[in-house]
């Protein structure tokens, strides 16, 4: 009996040691790429590149979807940081998806909205819309109204109406910085129509100073569930994306924040308004699309621009949401499964989509699982105890190394948070992020694979708490 | 049998943690430095602030104190002559700004230029095209001769394209591999008319992605002479080049000759139909009901709907979209 436990533990211990080395190994050639690519960037003027993109002339126009479920508390500042974008032409369309607050009547009475008509092509069918309006402001910005259907079904009703070639979504508890359209469309208009989507860089805004839409002054939340959810973006915005990016391999940009051609987003069949991850689920479906045809397109990352969202400031809505972006991912891979390890999708299909499903999706039950290791080991003892503390050591590695350098990297590069204190503060809290934080997460997403297979499906609503509505609104 | 595993990850984790730290008193000691920078040029803005613009609108030489003695001084320099040229349009100030910056910020870009840093060489690119600084075209050839990115490629078109317009269409010739449609359209539509002549002259033996752009820009232009060249291109088998020529015709302004209409009407490819659609709004009610007539049952969703926004125009209905000349302006741009 006694061996047979030693060879299980044994094995298990070895598997562990295994997946950490691999995951160790990807994480640091992830960090040298962003770290090269940053570096290069890293003294540009990029008011300099601004002023050359934002003539009118060379620019593209880009329709702004912003749907909206629920989302009384930050809309109204939302679509203020929107109506202020550096940017030549928009059209603003927010789509609330049948709201049972009073998004649509805080948005009807900000902006001076009234009943309009706007020429709709409806390429993708959606559940039924009720009422639309323009705002008599703002004549770009429109309010639609729908019988819900979730938050694909209300993009692709932005789609069908959007007029122009391009459309950005953003949530609807989001705020752009005011230059973030015009650098995030950089590569979209550079490329002459190669890159057919592009995301940006998303940040917590919870705790900073916000004035009509505007982060008027980086300040850190004092909570530390949401700084150390600032960490976990810096970490996986910077390290992750920026290189899967650079390898065109990138299958996740964020739903808060991208932009997509209208005419790929459209071929790909819009958003799957049955899935739970739906961002996730159309750059799969174009990046598919893209290698079926063979196309010269690609998806790209731009990790200056930036988005500030709302992060959860409690454990319940946190773990809400972690079970269901794990359940979206676990979905999409599933959906598209053939992908995997298939050499007619190139890099996406032979690294991306094996990456995905081994170190995002299926990463967090084996780390799990290693933390039980620890526990059991430390219990049992002997040889056992030398394992445990193998592991612990390269939880420590991957979890709190990787955190701090991902800190010091934004700080070196881009420097968003400029206070000495909070960049201290940041990495004082990555330092125990591998005895709280990490498990908790990990637990979370485990039963998000649980929920998937048992095929739970729920929204689980966030509480905002109006982070974006700033202090004038 | 695990002590050896445990001692090399552990000593990893202390040589990572150890590097870190060592980084992080270096960011910190590194933004120290950087915020003392601004500091200083902060206080050189202020000091100088009025004398500036005493200097710029030309009432008085700029003297000594001026001159930037330090990075942080060229900094707030940089700052100020932004912000005039940016806000003000007067050739003379331009002028003053030129004269200084060849005569003293120019050694600083030239060290630039040369700086393995590819944000610092561009930075310095920039400043010469903002600034116009002509004086170090040798140190722009030397660069060009080097192995360039793309970007700083196009900035050095950009500035040649200012100082040495005879010499451009044979460098730009060179790098052709290396613009984007995009940026040859900024290219083409800076260009000055004799040169821009001198092109168009090359349109048979351009890549089509120079085509297209060149195409576009005799759009922008909004040069009337070239109606019949354009014309010429509607008669092209290829699709892109009919579609571009139409659109360009389009921005022409002009009540499109009904030749022309007859003919994009007539496509089977649905933007040429389209911007017939869309260049009916010129014609008289009357006549362009006529040709609106052909195309109200067209296959393509969008030219029905210019179609139905050119009736409502004609027959008085008014929406909310009509006042909104731009609704489907922007497609396929």
């Amino acid at each position: 009996m006694e061996t047979v436990i030693e060879f299980i533990m044994k094995l298990f211990g070895g598997l562990i040691f295994i997946y950490m080395l691999v995951v160790i190994a990807t994480y640091s050639a992830m960090f040298l790429f962003a770290f090269t690519d940053l570096r290069r960037q890293r003294r540009l003027d990029r008011r300099e590149s601004d002023d050359r993109f934002i003539q009118a002339f060379y620019s593209k126009p880009v329709s702004i979807l912003v749907p909206a479920y629920n989302e009384e508390a930050g809309v109204v500042g939302s679509i203020h940081s929107l109506l202020n974008l550096n940017y030549p032409q928009t059209e603003l369309l927010v789509i609330d998806d049948g709201s049972t607050d009073g998004t649509a009547a805080a948005v009807i009475r900000r902006f001076d909205m009234v009943l309009a008509e706007k020429p709709v092509n409806p390429q993708i069918s959606t559940a039924r819309v009720t009422e639309l309006y323009r705002s008599r402001i703002h004549p770009n910005l429109w309010l639609i109204r729908k019988e819900n259907g979730g938050k694909g079904d209300a993009l692709n009703v932005g789609i069908n109406y959007a007029r122009f070639p391009y459309f950005c979504t953003i949530d609807g508890d989001s705020i752009l910085d005011v230059n973030s359209l015009i650098r995030v469309m950089k590569p979209i208009m550079t490329s002459g129509g190669k890159v057919v989507a592009a995301g940006g860089n998303v940040r917590i805004v919870n705790g900073m100073a916000v004035d009509h839409g505007v982060v008027s002054e980086i300040r850190m939340s004092g909570r530390p569930l949401v700084v150390m959810q600032i960490v976990e973006y810096l970490r996986a915005f910077l390290m992750g994306r920026i290189a899967l990016s650079r390898l065109n391999m990138v299958l996740i940009i964020s739903g808060a924040f991208s932009v997509f051609s209208k005419k790929y987003a459209i071929e790909t069949g819009g958003y799957n308004t049955e899935t739970i991850g739906e961002d996730m689920e159309m750059v799969v479906k174009i990046q598919r699309l893209i290698k079926e045809r063979k196309e010269d397109a690609q998806v790209e990352f731009v990790p200056d621009p930036v988005c500030w969202t709302e992060a959860p400031q409690t454990l319940s809505v946190l773990r809400r949401q972690r079970r269901r972006w794990h359940q979206g991912l676990l979905e999409s891979l599933w959906q598209h499964k053939k992908m995997t390890l298939n050499p007619k999708y190139g890099t996406v299909g032979m690294l991306s989509f094996p990456y995905f499903w081994f170190v995002e999706c299926l990463g967090p039950m084996i780390e799990l699982g290693g933390y039980l290791y620890v526990i059991t080991a430390f219990f049992m003892g002997g040889i056992y105890y030398e394992y445990a503390v193998l592991l612990m050591l390269l939880f420590i590695l991957y979890g709190t190394v990787f955190s701090v350098g991902s800190v010091l990297l934004e700080s070196w590069s881009l420097n968003a948070f400029p206070k000495r204190r909070d960049v201290l503060r940041m990495m004082a809290l990555s330092l125990t992020e591998v005895v709280w934080y990490k498990p908790l997460t990990l637990f979370w997403r485990v039963e998000g694979l649980v929920r998937s297979m048992f095929r739970i499906r729920s929204w689980g609503d966030m509480e905002r708490v109006g982070a974006t509505k700033g202090m004038s609104e | 049998m695990m002590a050896v595993p445990i001692t090399v990850v552990f000593w990893a984790v202390v040589a990572m943690l150890s590097l870190l730290a060592v980084l992080t008193i270096y960011l910190f000691a590194a933004r120290w430095v950087e915020d003392r920078k601004q500091e200083a040029a902060v206080a050189y803005v202020e000091r100088n602030r009025i004398k500036w613009y005493r200097v710029l609108r030309g009432l008085e030489e700029a003297d000594a104190s001026l001159v930037p003695e330090n990075e942080a001084e060229r900094m707030a320099v940089e700052e100020i002559f932004r912000s005039y040229m940016k806000n003000l349009s007067d050739p003379e100030i331009n002028g003053r700004i030129r004269g200084f910056a060849e005569t003293y910020l120019a050694y600083f870009y030239k060290r630039k230029l040369r700086s393995r840093d590819w944000s610092t060489r561009m930075n310095a690119l920039y400043r010469i095209e903002d600034f116009k600084i002509s004086n170090l075209l040798e140190d722009l050839r030397k660069l060009d001769r080097k192995k360039l990115s793309a970007e700083e490629t196009f900035q050095l078109l950009m500035i040649e394209l200012q100082f040495e317009p005879d010499l451009f269409l044979e460098r730009t010739e060179r790098h052709l591999g290396k613009l984007t449609e995009y940026e040859a359209r900024q290219l083409f539509f800076l260009m000055p008319d004799h040169l821009f002549e001198q092109a168009g002259k090359r349109f048979p033996d351009l890549e089509p992605v120079f085509r297209y752009a060149l195409i576009e820009v005799l759009g922008m232009r909004q040069d009337l002479a070239k109606l019949p060249f354009l014309e010429g291109l509607l008669d092209s088998p290829d699709d892109e080049t009919r579609i571009r020529a139409l659109r360009a015709i389009d921005a022409l302004g002009i009540r499109t000759p009904n030749r022309i209409l007859k003919q994009a009407i007539n496509s089977t490819v649905w933007e040429e139909r389209f911007l017939a659609g869309r260049m009916l709004h010129r014609l008289h009610p009357g006549e362009a009901a006529v040709f609106a007539e052909q195309l109200k049952e067209d296959p393509s969703w969008l030219v029905r709907q210019e179609i139905l926004t050119l009736s409502k125009k004609i027959y008085g209905a008014k929406t909310a979209d009509q006042n909104d000349g731009e609704e489907v302006s922007g497609w396929r741009r």
